[in-house]
């Protein structure tokens, strides 16, 4: 029994100190992982902490992302839009460019228009100017006068010999295809009888001739009026003196000579070359002297034609 | 249409041409004819042209 517990002793000291050694070990060990991992711990969260900072970075990479995104298709848009509204000006030029090419032509067109206007108002000045020189002539040379109003008056000088501007006029209203006589001075006889041969025959033009020997017949008449009271006076003296009488009557005889010899002479003057009816074609306008004057004659012609062809 | 009163009035077609002289022509419408008529102003007075010629506008 001795010699089992002599060998087990030691054997179990032994085991003992094996064991010691092994959890020294152990423990030792334990220490060196408690160690690395308070380290890793450390690590961890430092590892954390950088992981958060880098979610904060790509939140933030994100945003601008997005950003960048969004300032993308706004961009793009808007370059859609200024496209579209660079089509749109030039869509716009083009159809100016029509306008202004269609303004010039209706330009050009007024131009032409304005040109021949301005020739048409020359030439009808020129010709109211010779439509005025010719009506001057009448007034001028024959003494007569034309005025539009109230009626037509129609007025004479060159009637009577003492006062040659002594003007004599009559105004001729013609109102629901009635001839009306407005005035007349100075007063003439027969009137009524001459207005209404005029509103049967629609005689105007030879009214009007008559109506100026009707005045010269009133000077006539006041003249013969002065030669009656010569007449009395004449009568008178032969109560008292026949010779002074006799002288009388002569002078009278000598007076009344006097008109015919002027009337031979005025049938002296006048060239009395009857032409036919052939300076009234046109064609014969060419064998009368040519000349800017000549336009208004034949103007006259014309219009003399058309008046006799109204009438 | 004023121009066309004095002419038709008258019937005298004036010659506008002559200065020195007062010539023209006296329509007579019912007898186609035309007359010439022409006064010398420097051996008549003004009076005697112009009765001169409505004398023979009223014959």
């Amino acid at each position: 029994m001795a010699s089992i517990c002599d060998k087990d002793i030691p054997l179990r000291l032994h085991n003992i100190d094996a064991f010691i050694a092994s959890y020294r070990n152990s423990l030792h060990s334990l220490r060196a992982t408690a160690l690395e991992a308070a380290r890793s711990q450390s690590e961890l969260a430092e590892v954390k902490a950088k992981l958060r900072e880098a979610e904060d970075e790509l939140v933030k990479a994100l945003a601008v992302k997005t950003r960048r995104e969004a300032k993308r298709m706004a961009l793009k848009e808007a370059i859609v839009s200024v496209k579209g509204r660079i089509e749109d000006l030039k869509t716009s030029i083009q159809k100016q460019r029509t306008q202004n090419e269609e303004c010039a032509t209706v330009v050009s067109h007024h131009r032409l228009v304005l040109e021949v206007s301005e020739q048409k108002s020359n030439e009808s000045s020129e010709h109211r100017d010779e439509v005025q020189e010719a009506i001057s002539w009448y007034n001028r040379i024959l003494g007569f006068q034309i005025e539009g109003g109230r009626g037509v008056k129609f007025s004479f000088k060159n009637i009577n010999v003492d006062n040659p501007n002594e003007e004599f006029f009559f105004t001729i209203r013609h109102e629901d295809d009635v001839y009306t006589l407005l005035n007349c001075k100075p007063s003439v006889k027969d009137t009524d009888e001459l207005i209404h041969e005029l509103n049967n025959t629609n005689g105007l033009f030879k009214f009007v001739r008559t109506m100026r020997k009707k005045f010269q017949e009133v000077v006539a008449q006041g003249r013969l009026s002065m030669t009656t009271n010569e007449h009395q006076e004449s009568a008178f003296i032969s109560a008292s003196g026949p010779v002074l009488s006799i002288s009388t009557i002569t002078e009278d005889n000598d007076h009344q000579d006097e008109p015919t010899k002027g009337n031979a002479h005025l049938q002296k003057q006048v060239n009395r070359r009857r032409v036919k009816s052939a300076i009234l074609s046109p064609g014969s306008a060419s064998s009368v002297r040519q000349s800017p004057r000549l336009k208004v004659s034949t103007q006259i012609l014309k219009l003399y034609g058309d008046v006799g062809s109204t009438v | 249409m004023v121009l066309s009163m004095y002419a038709s009035v008258t019937n005298i077609v004036p010659n506008l041409d002559e200065h020195s002289k007062i010539s023209g022509y006296i329509v007579e419408k019912d007898k186609d004819a035309v007359e010439k008529f022409e006064y010398d102003t420097s051996k008549m007075t003004a009076l005697d042209i112009c009765n001169g010629i409505w004398k023979i506008i009223s014959e």
